[in-house]
């Protein structure tokens, strides 16, 4: 299998980006696979935090780009699965430490030892949302089922159509299927209707994700959290399994034709 | 200057006069006629009236000055019925005139998303959605083939003629020519049909198409 390398986006922040990247590399990693999660949002790195290795950071990406390090040396392998690698952002700089070609060099040189290389972009559609994106051969755009992050996701979108970015798929995430059914919530068919580009995983709104985060643990290797069952199954679709999505609370699900038909497309 | 504008058309060569008095255009009608008549020679012509309070004196004078250069007119084109009038009093056929605007389409593939722009100066079909935030800005008509939730605009930047079509009219705000109108808060109820906004007396108004 061609090495591939996937960057995680959303537009607006706080939707939930920098958890599925540490649980999607997790997952992959569970699957056996060899994976690296890349952490491109300097300045206000999370990513080391939500894998709980932050204690053991040395040198991080913009040593890298800068040439003071070798990429081997600021790879921190986890601690629970030896064939999963954090690359962490620095804490020090701001997000335009770090050039487009640079990321593109670096994710070039991780193909090499790694199946799977998730880059977590930082919010905005600034410098450093450029910078994550160059090295990308697949975007997963991430929202909630809120109007603004919509609204965002859908900026976003247009950008990476613009960008000739071919593979951009959508995560919807901390979707609460008891408001959708009030109607206080978009559901998910609201969302893929305006955003119309395939769907690759619904993460039900779960507390313990807060837990896991706080904890340093990924919610994945919680076997009885729905919200880390719901991201395997986004991992298993990226593996190129059909996995359907369980209809939310017993509705018929529209958005398994949708998202089908949206695939064929 | 600036009064006389001439103007190849796949019919031919199209005079055009404007401003706001006829004397005027006549005399910088002459000039031109008497440094470049050649190249007009030969070539069907249409005049085009945009002064306004043009009669049949003045028409007369206009046509007898392009005459005595050897170029006769084989239609004018006014939109002020004082004109058309008298050309048919001239005896010569005339027309309202089409607007300046080519009558061809932009056709894109949407949606359109947020942060995205169509503009074009005609008619503009989307087949797919406009997302809110997204904008579409037409010298012609526009017509969306899906949800128009964002900004549109027709007949710009003062053509209040045109039609906004849309198999879902939800714009977060629509304009046509001068007019502006922002659609009611709160959201519409039930599935909704295909839709035409359009000027009548002032006003933007909205109704369901057939």
């Amino acid at each position: 299998m061609e090495p591939r390398v996937i960057t995680i986006t959303s537009g607006k922040g706080g939707v939930g980006k920098t958890t599925i990247t540490a649980n999607l590399a997790t997952a992959l990693a569970l699957a056996g696979h060899q994976v690296v999660a890349v952490d491109a949002d300097i300045g206000l790195r999370n990513l080391d935090v939500m894998m709980g290795l932050e204690n053991r950071i040395v040198y991080d990406l913009v040593d890298v780009a800068e040439g003071r390090c070798r990429l081997r040396q600021a790879l921190i392998r986890d601690k629970r699965l030896s064939n999963l690698f954090l690359l962490p952002a620095a804490q020090t700089k701001d997000k335009t430490a770090v050039q487009p070609a640079d990321m593109v060099k670096i994710c070039e040189e991780l193909r090499s030892e790694f199946s799977f290389v998730l880059v977590d972009s930082p919010a905005g559609i600034e410098h450093g949302f450029r910078t994550a994106l160059a090295p990308a051969d697949e975007v997963i755009v991430v929202t909630t089922p809120e109007v603004a992050a919509v609204r965002d996701a859908d900026r976003v979108i247009g950008l990476l159509e613009a960008a000739g970015k071919e593979s951009v798929e959508l995560a919807i995430n901390r979707v609460k299927p008891e408001m959708v059914e009030r109607g206080d919530m978009l559901s998910v068919e609201d969302v893929l209707e305006i955003l119309s580009i395939p769907l690759i995983g619904v993460i039900p709104e779960d507390p313990e994700v807060i837990v896991a985060t706080n904890k340093g643990v990924p919610v994945v290797l919680n076997n009885l959290s729905p919200s880390g069952q719901a991201i395997k199954d986004m991992a298993r679709r990226l593996l190129g399994e059909e996995v359907p999505f369980p209809t939310l609370k017993g509705k018929e699900s529209i958005f398994n034709l949708l998202s089908r038909w949206l695939r064929r497309k | 200057m600036g009064a006389v504008a001439i103007k190849g058309t796949p019919e031919g060569i199209a005079i055009i006069l404007r401003g706001e008095r006829a004397d005027i255009a006549l005399q910088e009608l002459e000039a031109i006629l008497n440094s470049s008549v050649s190249l007009l020679e030969g070539n069907r012509i249409t005049l085009e009236v945009k002064v306004p309070a043009v009669g049949v004196d003045e028409l007369a004078k206009v046509l007898g000055t392009l005459k005595s250069h050897g170029l006769s007119v084989e239609k004018i084109v006014s939109d002020a019925e004082s004109v058309r009038k008298a050309a048919y009093a001239l005896g010569l056929k005339s027309e309202k005139s089409r607007g300046v605007k080519p009558d061809f389409a932009l056709v894109k593939r949407g949606p359109v998303r947020s942060g995205q722009k169509v503009s074009y100066e005609g008619s503009i079909v989307i087949i797919g959605d406009v997302n809110p935030g997204g904008e579409v800005i037409a010298g012609g008509d526009v017509m969306v083939w899906g949800s128009l939730k964002g900004i549109v605009f027709a007949g710009a930047p003062d053509d209040h003629s045109r039609r906004i079509y849309a198999l879902r009219l939800e714009p977060s705000l629509i304009k046509i020519g001068p007019y502006i109108a922002r659609p009611p808060e709160g959201a519409r109820e039930g599935p909704l049909k295909p839709e035409v906004a359009f000027v009548q007396e002032g006003k933007i108004v909205v109704e369901e198409l057939g």
